[in-house]
């Protein structure tokens, strides 16, 4: 009886020297030894959605997030996931960081799924992306987003962060202001000089281009052809549309309208156009007209005086 | 055999004997074994033993490389402004340097590739890169390839200009590993003995798993998510993009004939050093003179000035004209594609006269007034040769001799006389006067009288003479040799001689003047 006790004494002992002998041979693994449970995300969405430069003050984009979840187990975990299996784990997805002029949003931040022990599951949501008017044009846009598997029993959590880059669109906003006025009255010889000082609203250095578009016979006006705005609220620039109205001899009393257009362009890429804008400038021109005869007009006028005064002294 | 106390029985000297020799020959065994290792390769096997000792060690420390490679195709681009390339970035076959899949691996619960970019020198203004899908996830299949599209955009600052440069995509490895202590039965049965058709004991089983796992140390990765990282570069030349600001100037005016130089303040919006040049042209057909290729070179984003110079033709008059003037500008490297243009908008008006013409025409003028001097003055010498002003008669010397006589011998006759005398030169003067005048209104007469015919002016004479009749009647010709005493003045009309008879009259007139004062003195 006692050497069988010794024997069961000896085997416990020695059992326990092996085991301890086995842990400290595998000291870091021991945990993933046991069961070592944990959940994994990857997170998915069409590149294509992405890909499009995103509308200032357009339409909401949406990208379609596909989030697949596993678990994975270590050497003594299988009978575990076996008890999990079936099980809900959640999902949330938060958006973390975005530029200044971003908007973006989660449809559904919080996600179930299920422990499938082998296999992915698969769960969807939308991010919505907005962006403000002064995003700049097909400047570097992202937005982090962090998907967050929740600890469910012995499964371990899991933080997956990603970044989706987007760009924005060009917005091509222009505000055309008449520093002087638009209306003028001059006198058939002047000229009539508008400055229009055009402000960039948009998000992108632009080109503005002017054409005349309507001007009446016998009168003429240029404009300038083309200005520069730099990018940025606030960065302004001066146009210059001269008249030149008729001067042909005579009396004068003519009003008329020039009508100008203006069409902002990106300046690298004049495919890229936006709403063109009109302004009307009204011109009075009246006065007598002597084009080039008032000297010799004068002249005229003395001899006439000069023969007017003679005839009436001989008259005397 | 019997024992005494203390002494050691044999069948336990002989364990303590191979116990202590073991403990000395395993060492030796393991050194002899790796050197053996190397010995073999040069002489073979000559110690038989020893090499199979080797041979079972190595199996236990086998290596285990689970090779990964990754590249881009093509790796050198070139993209310019607003262009986009597409690339494909994936993990390749070592053996066959072609792309190949991402297997599945019975040890791995998941496997993917993410891929991202980096730009080396830390700017990436203009750049935007996507990867479709983002995400390769393991599968036998398909191809662990992705497509990067890299697009350029023209940068949001002037100053920031975006050239030739290596753009680095970093490719995100993640493996999650499963048990890999050895292979499941459930999961792999293929790898147990008898089951499995890929089994070979005590090397992919069971037991050559648990022995690597331990021996090699991966087994500790049971259960863990190791993401390794690798990087493939792509180089990218960006194509030279020619922009330029021209801004916009207000209106000029230039007087005719005058010259004016404009500024026009320029600025490279290009992403490179670029030559600059200047195309002048008019929209309507000026006589504007204007200067032409102007060139000037600008750094990206700097500015800098160019002169257009203008000159307006000699019009003499100018009431206002509105030129437009075009300026258009085009890089060196491309001369035929303009890049910008800007409207220069002129107005000429004025007078102008030239000094030449200042000059002309004062000699001119001067010429003129020296012709209508001598004009003036042969006149004046000729109306004084038919139009002698009348000399007083008391001046004559004979009549100051006959009115010293008659002084000395009768006052009064001397005074009437003198009177006479007076009120002849009056009268005669008053006829001079009135003649001159005559011939001041009437200057063309003569002329016309030397172009009509005879035959007109006979017509014409009979209505001058009426027409002049009307006229005051012309007081009569003083008398001098009749004394007013004796005879009173009875004024006498006579008819007015036709204006061409008047020198005729004239020179009787003097012949009878001269006659009476020769009687005069004869008496």
């Amino acid at each position: 009886m006692t050497k069988r006790f010794k024997a069961v004494k000896a085997s416990i002992i020695t059992g326990l020297v092996l085991i301890s002998v086995l842990f400290a041979v595998l000291p870091t693994a021991s945990a993933g030894l046991i069961f070592d449970l944990q959940s994994v995300l990857t997170v998915e969405w069409s590149a294509n959605q992405t890909q499009q430069p995103v509308v200032p003050r357009g339409a909401l984009r949406a990208l379609d997030l596909t989030i697949s979840h596993t678990v994975t187990r270590g050497v003594f975990g299988q009978m575990m996931l076996n008890v999990y299996t079936g099980k809900t784990i959640i999902i949330n997805v938060e958006v973390v960081e975005t530029p200044s002029w971003c908007t973006a949003t989660i449809g559904q931040g919080t996600l179930a799924t299920t422990v499938s022990p082998g296999e992915p599951t698969y769960v969807k949501t939308t991010l919505s992306l907005q962006v403000a008017d002064d995003a700049p044009a097909f400047g570097l846009g992202y937005i982090k987003v962090i998907a967050t598997a929740r600890k469910a029993g012995l499964i371990e959590g899991f933080i997956q962060e990603f970044t989706l880059t987007f760009v924005p669109d060009y917005k091509p906003l222009i505000q055309p202001a008449y520093p002087e006025t638009n209306t003028k009255k001059i006198g058939p010889l002047d000229t009539a000089v508008f400055p229009v000082q055009i402000t960039n609203l948009g998000n992108a250095r632009t080109v503005v281009l002017f054409t005349i578009v309507d001007v009446p016979s016998d009168w003429n006006a240029i404009v300038t052809d083309q200005i520069i705005l730099e990018e940025g609220e606030g960065s302004s620039s001066t146009a210059y549309l001269v008249i030149k109205p008729p001067k042909n001899f005579g009396y004068h009393n003519d009003e008329k309208t020039i009508t100008i257009s203006m069409q902002p362009v990106k300046y690298d890429d004049y495919s890229k156009k936006g709403e063109i804008t009109y302004a009307t400038f009204l011109v009075e021109s009246r006065g007598f007209s002597t084009p080039g005869f008032e000297s010799i007009a004068f002249i005229g006028a003395l001899a006439v005086a000069f023969i007017l005064f003679t005839l009436f002294r001989k008259r005397k | 055999m019997l024992l005494t106390k203390g002494e050691i029985p044999i069948k336990l000297k002989k364990s303590i004997t191979f116990i202590v020799v073991l403990f000395l020959i395993g060492p030796l065994i393991s050194s002899q074994v790796q050197s053996t290792e190397a010995a073999s390769q040069r002489s073979g096997w000559p110690y038989p033993l020893i090499n199979v000792i080797g041979a079972v060690w190595a199996s236990l420390n086998n290596v285990t490389i689970l090779p990964n490679a990754y590249k881009a195709v093509p790796s050198n681009i070139a993209i310019g402004y607003n262009e986009k390339v597409t690339i494909q970035v994936g993990s390749i076959d070592l053996e066959t340097g072609n792309f190949s899949s991402l297997p599945k691996r019975w040890f791995l619960s998941q496997a993917y590739l993410s891929y991202s970019i980096e730009y080396p020198d830390g700017n990436s203004d203009g750049w935007f890169v996507t990867f479709d899908p983002p995400v390769n996830i393991q599968n036998d299949t398909k191809l662990a390839v992705t497509n990067a599209t890299i697009a350029l955009y023209a940068p949001v600052s002037a100053s920031e200009t975006v050239q030739s440069k290596i753009l680095r995509i970093r490719i995100a490895d993640t493996w999650v590993f499963q048990n890999i202590w050895y292979p499941e039965l459930r999961t792999h049965p293929e790898k147990w003995p008898i089951i499995g058709k890929e089994n070979i004991p005590l090397v992919t089983g069971p037991v050559g798993w648990f022995v690597a796992a331990l021996m090699g140390g991966f087994g500790k990765y049971s259960g863990k998510i190791m993401t390794d990282y690798y990087y493939v570069d792509v180089n990218v030349k960006v194509k030279p993009f020619h922009s330029v600001n021209i801004k916009a100037l207000p209106p000029e005016k230039l007087l005719p004939n005058d010259v004016i130089s404009i500024p026009v303040l320029v600025q490279n919006l290009g992403n490179y050093n670029d030559s600059i040049s200047f195309r002048v042209k008019t929209k309507n057909n000026t006589r504007l003179q204007l200067t032409q290729n102007t060139t000037i070179a600008l750094e990206p984003a700097q500015q800098g000035q160019v002169f257009v110079g203008i000159a307006s033709p000699d019009n003499f008059l100018d009431t206002g004209t509105l030129h437009s003037i075009t300026l258009e500008a085009f890089s060196t490297d491309q001369p035929n594609i303009t890049i910008a243009t800007q409207n220069i908008i002129l107005e000429t008006q004025g007078l102008y006269i030239s000094e030449e013409n200042a000059t002309y025409s004062f000699g001119v003028g001067l010429i003129i007034l020296c012709v209508v001097l001598i004009l003036w003055y042969w006149r004046r010498k000729i109306s004084e040769t038919f139009r002698k002003k009348p000399e007083k008669p008391w001046k004559l010397p004979e009549e100051r001799q006959h009115l010293a006589e008659l002084k000395r011998t009768d006052k009064n006759a001397y005074e009437q006389e003198r009177l006479m005398m007076q009120d002849e030169y009056k009268s005669a003067i008053l006829w001079y006067k009135d003649q001159k005048k005559q011939a001041r209104m009437t200057p063309t007469e003569g002329k016309l009288k030397k172009i009509y015919s005879s035959t007109v002016n006979k017509i014409t004479a009979p209505f001058k003479r009426e027409g002049k009749s009307k006229k005051k009647p012309k007081k009569a010709q003083p008398v001098l040799f009749k004394r007013p005493v004796k005879k009173p003045k009875v004024e006498k009309v006579t008819p007015i001689p036709p204006v061409g008879d008047i020198t005729k009259e004239k020179i009787l007139t003097r012949i009878k003047r001269e006659q009476e004062r020769q009687l005069r003195r004869l008496q």
